[in-house]
């Protein structure tokens, strides 16, 4: 590799960046707690290994709308509602599936909590992968694994939008609704 | 995951410190103070400075987008790896030590198998942008 770094500051050193201090930011969900609370009421979340996950990432005759999030994603919360507002909008029109990217522990307990308290019904699942990297090359090569992402599928597979970020309501809408107009 | 990640990354930086890579932390979201970085690196005891990109001229310049994203630069300035620490955010079963294989060959004057992997995390918050 020769791609070549042009500041002084940090040569011979490690530019160890973006760090912890968002994860920090975010909120306490994922805490690591000692004892097993009791499931949380909520939509039921399925775990998924990379076959299933590359099941789940190919259209069924509709556009397929995909959502990646985490309840200790700081901005993943913030668009949540905008998400719910969308599944509703579009039920039956196109498919819609959110993928969470927390912990295998949380399955049971914060995930649905926060699926309960946003009033989510759209299908969810948790990725469980020794291999990140090659799930996030499977939805897109220009993807880092930030989350959130939102990634919509013409319902012939083709990929139609993608957004690393906040996704905003009406952005979506126009997205989606060019997908579905006769 | 955050202790994981602080354990884990000053353990790293302690055992590689000692051998020759120095280590910096980098906070690029816009969103975060500097007085909440300086009492937060306080609180969990970084072993390595950490320092604000304002106005995230550094991770527009090294096109970072997650946090948290290592990037590993030998004295010369050429990029050697870029990515994951690990390939298990948890923790609880890392299978494959990404950076500390890549120092490792680097160290040993060996090329550097993985030289760019990626871990789920959550976004740089650059400023001034908005969802689109």
């Amino acid at each position: 590799m020769k791609r070549r770094l042009t500041f002084r500051s940090i040569a011979g050193a490690i530019a160890f960046g973006w760090l912890f201090a968002s994860l920090f930011a975010a909120d306490t969900a994922s805490q690591t707690r000692s004892t097993a609370p009791p499931a949380a009421a909520g939509p039921k979340v399925e775990k998924i290994d990379e076959k299933r996950f590359a099941e789940l990432l190919k259209p069924n005759g509709k556009p397929l709308l995909i959502n990646f999030w985490a309840t200790w994603c700081e901005p993943c919360r913030q668009e949540f509602p905008d998400l719910v507002k969308i599944d509703a909008e579009y039920k039956g029109k196109i498919d819609f599936i959110t993928i969470s990217l927390d912990f295998e522990e949380e399955i049971a307990t914060t995930v649905p909590k926060f699926l309960a308290e946003m009033k989510a019904t759209m299908p969810t699942f948790l990725l469980v992968t020794a291999d990140e990297t090659a799930a996030i090359q499977m939805v897109s090569k220009d993807w880092a694994g930030a989350l959130p992402f939102t990634v919509i599928y013409a319902s012939d597979g083709t990929m139609s939008y993608f957004r690393q970020g906040i996704v905003k309501h009406d952005v979506l809408q126009a997205e989606l609704d060019k997908l579905l107009k006769p | 995951m955050v202790k994981a990640y602080n354990d884990r990354i000053n353990a790293i930086a302690a055992e590689y410190e000692a051998r020759g890579i120095r280590f910096i932390g980098i906070n690029s979201n816009a969103t975060e103070s500097l007085e909440w970085v300086t009492s937060d690196a306080k609180e969990v005891g970084y072993k390595f400075p950490v320092l604000i990109d304002k106005g995230n001229v550094l991770a527009d310049k090294l096109g970072a987008t997650v946090t948290p994203e290592v990037y590993f630069v030998n004295k010369e300035g050429v990029l050697l790896y870029h990515g994951a620490i690990d390939n298990d955010r948890s923790g609880k079963n890392i299978q494959d030590h990404y950076l500390k294989t890549a120092f490792d060959a680097a160290l040993g004057g060996k090329a550097i198998e993985k030289t760019r992997t990626n871990a789920f995390g959550c976004t740089i918050k650059r400023a001034g942008t908005a969802g689109e």
